[in-house]
């Protein structure tokens, strides 16, 4: 396998609804900003890797046929990548493998959706089984209030931890020019005083429905080295699934994503992650998830993740949250708002791995994690059972 | 199998996925649809690089891979290339099938438009010439042109 | 002058036919004839799935050939209270939902919880079903789960 960086990245402000542009454009926008970002042309791409959420969603069905033209695929191999919620961590990684095959060594990964194209939550239930689950569905909050419950109960997490974490989110989001919501004044108080939308998932628990799109570029180590862009190196990569219908299922216990950090981890050489990662970007849809995740992750032990909340550890240095964050810093969260702060879903678990990318290239701007040399960015999607781990690093594991 | 005292048919859920839409047009559709309607014209979009005019327009040019803004008028005339009768239903389909679609090549364009051809297919070949007719209540959408109609030699 | 197109209204309706397929006919035959609840156990792990899928994901084994009834009833793992509205919603908000453990099963029931209070579930709490009399052969041949009547 050959070592492979991304050199380029690229995503457009994601807004509720881009009125001025379809998703062929904001595809464009995406995949131009990348190739400038890394100073290649469209031209230099080899192959392009495409990947958006169901259909149903923008109602186009197929939509990477639409957005050929938009991701210069003209005249070279394009395949679609569908892996719900994950797709976009999913696109990123296909391209990844495309070029650590030896198969291309300049690939563009590209994935955009507009959720304000239809009510979401419909398109979404219809990830549901029509013979049984389908009658009860609320797209995707519904399920993961079932998680989240069942994590509250058996760990003892309150809606304080919650809160706490969409309140982390929102803030780091005022300085990501590029996230979606940026609520000024965001406090704990409006947290809990938000509408409950599926018990006990409030509004501001929730990621927004937004419009945008994202782009990278992977390259091999041969073309990385005459590029003068920074690079992210690609590390470690792992993608697990887990089954919908698994005996002894525990959603508070993520089989999949312990599987898939543990490849990830000892592909870059990371033995003790809480220590060793610098900042994590992670798909925290919902509040109460990123301490699942956490967890999963092994950044703590299992029924721990409210502890990193209550210590503030994975809250950035210098900020005030407006409430006590002693250790923070020590492994930043979602710097960029996460997708508390902007999910149009195809896109979303790649912009973890922009996000993650960004912070090694030290592009981040004012989100950076200063001197971070060690990115994490995990996705997750379907029925909470494709997960996926990428460990990008400021130099070659 | 412990439950073969219970005989069964294969059955089968009826059900529907029923979702409204907003589409957004982007730039270019937008303009072009803009004019159908409020100048009852058509324009195509021109390739600032490979000099291309394409009808509907297309935003990307996937030869030059740049993005098109040059905007010209085109006839609302041209030729038929290729025709076919559509006889399934659809529920979004501008008549009941019966009808017939082609491609149109309209004077000034270098791409193909896709719309409904007002007459029978027996009476169409290739290479006829065509004109749009025009609704008079025009919205923004490409039904704005109700079809294309053979324009009668002499 | 009229504002500039900058989007197009439409809609997608599609009809579907979607096919139990051979476990789930079989189970909801058993639901409407017998008012009983079957699950397949896997073949290797012996564990049981309800409602039954042919293969097990865990062991990639067949299960079809043990076919188990489970109890009507069960433990309350998880559940939730949806008021979030939108077009097209199957059942109308507020109502309350949640997965069972029925007995004798190792994979979660999903289904409505009514006849208490929602703010009064507790996980671990025994729920039984209660049966439509008017029985179609699908999911509501089960009206909903509601606490265990002694």
């Amino acid at each position: 396998m050959r070592r492979v960086a991304v050199v380029g990245t690229g995503y457009p402000k994601h807004k509720s609804r881009w009125e001025e542009e379809g998703l062929t454009g904001l595809v464009y926008l995406a995949a131009t900003e990348a190739l400038e970002d890394a100073g290649l042309e469209p031209a230099d791409i080899e192959a392009v890797v495409y990947g958006s959420s169901p259909e149903l969603l923008t109602g186009i069905n197929h939509p990477e046929k639409w957005c050929s033209e938009a991701s210069f695929s003209v005249g070279k191999p394009q395949f679609r990548i569908h892996t719900g919620g994950t797709v976009g961590a999913s696109t990123g990684i296909a391209a990844f493998y495309f070029v650590a095959s030896g198969m291309f060594d300049i690939v563009l990964a590209v994935t955009g959706d507009k959720n304000s194209e239809s009510p979401v939550q419909y398109g979404l239930s219809t990830v549901y089984d029509p013979i049984i689950g389908r009658q009860f569905a609320c797209g995707a909050p519904s399920a993961v209030a079932l998680q989240a419950l069942e994590y509250m109960y058996k760990f003892g997490a309150t809606e304080e931890h919650g809160a706490k974490i969409a309140v982390k989110n929102r803030i780091n989001a005022l300085r990501n020019p590029k996230a979606h919501l940026h609520i000024e004044g965001i406090n704990l108080e409006m947290v809990r005083n938000s509408p409950m939308i599926a018990s006990p998932i409030r509004l501001l628990d929730a990621c927004p429905a937004s419009d945008g799109a994202a782009a990278m570029i992977f390259v091999s180590e041969e073309v990385a080295k005459k590029l003068s862009a920074p690079k992210a190196w690609v590390n470690g990569v792992s993608a697990v699934t887990e089954g919908v219908m698994y005996v002894d299922r525990d959603m508070t216990d993520p089989i999949a994503l312990k599987k898939a950090a543990k490849t990830a981890y000892t592909q870059a050489g990371v033995t003790n992650p809480f220590k060793e990662i610098d900042v994590a970007e992670l798909y925290e849809a919902f509040s109460y998830q990123e301490m699942i995740w956490y967890e999963g992750l092994g950044f703590c032990e299992r029924g721990e993740g409210m502890k990193l909340i209550d210590e503030g550890s994975t809250f950035m240095k210098g900020i005030d949250y407006g409430f006590e964050t002693p250790r923070a810093g020590e492994l930043p969260v979602n710097p960029s708002g996460g997708v508390l702060s902007s999910n149009n879903i195809g896109s979303t678990a790649m912009i973890r791995q922009i996000e993650a990318s960004m912070q090694v290239r030290d592009k981040a701007g004012e989100h950076q994690v200063d001197g971070a040399r060690v990115a994490l960015a995990h996705g997750w999607g379907g029925g909470i059972q494709f997960h996926t781990v990428m460990i990008l690093g400021r130099e070659p594991a | 199998m412990s439950t073969d005292k219970i005989s069964f048919e294969p059955k089968v859920l009826e059900g529907e996925i029923n979702i409204p839409y907003k589409w957004t047009t982007g730039p270019a559709a937008g303009k072009f649809l803009t004019t159908l309607r409020d100048e009852r014209k058509i324009i195509g979009l021109k390739c600032s690089s490979c000099g291309r005019v394409s009808v509907p327009p297309e935003e990307i040019c996937g030869k030059c891979r740049k993005r098109n803004s040059e905007f010209v008028d085109i006839s609302d005339e041209g030729e038929l290339v290729s025709f076919t009768e559509v006889r399934v239903p659809v529920f979004w389909q501008p008549a009941e099938p019966p009808f017939v679609i082609g491609f149109i090549k309209l004077d000034g364009a270098d791409t193909l438009l896709i719309h409904r051809i007002l007459a029978s297919a027996s009476s169409l070949k290739k290479g006829l010439r065509v004109k749009a007719r025009w609704k008079e209540e025009r919205e923004g959408h490409i039904l704005d042109i109700e079809g294309f109609e053979i324009i009668q030699e002499g | 002058m009229a504002e500039p197109v900058k989007e197009i209204k439409g809609r997608l309706i599609i009809p579907y036919r979607w096919s139990y397929g051979r476990s789930l006919s079989l189970f909801f035959e058993h639901t409407r004839v017998e008012k009983k609840i079957y699950g397949a156990r896997c073949t290797k792990c012996k564990r049981v799935l309800v409602p039954p899928v042919v293969v097990c994901g865990r062991c990639f084994a067949p299960t079809e050939e043990e076919w188990v009834e489970v109890a009507d009833r069960g433990e309350l793992i998880a559940w939730t209270t949806v008021y979030y509205p939108f077009p097209g919603q199957p059942t109308q908000p507020p109502y309350t939902y949640g997965y069972v453990l029925l007995d004798g099963a190792n994979t979660k029931f999903p289904h409505l919880i009514m006849e208490i209070e929602p703010e009064k579930l507790k996980p671990g709490m025994r729920m039984e079903a209660v049966w439509n009399e008017d029985r179609k052969g699908d999911l509501y041949d089960i009206k909903y789960f509601r606490p265990e009547q002694k």
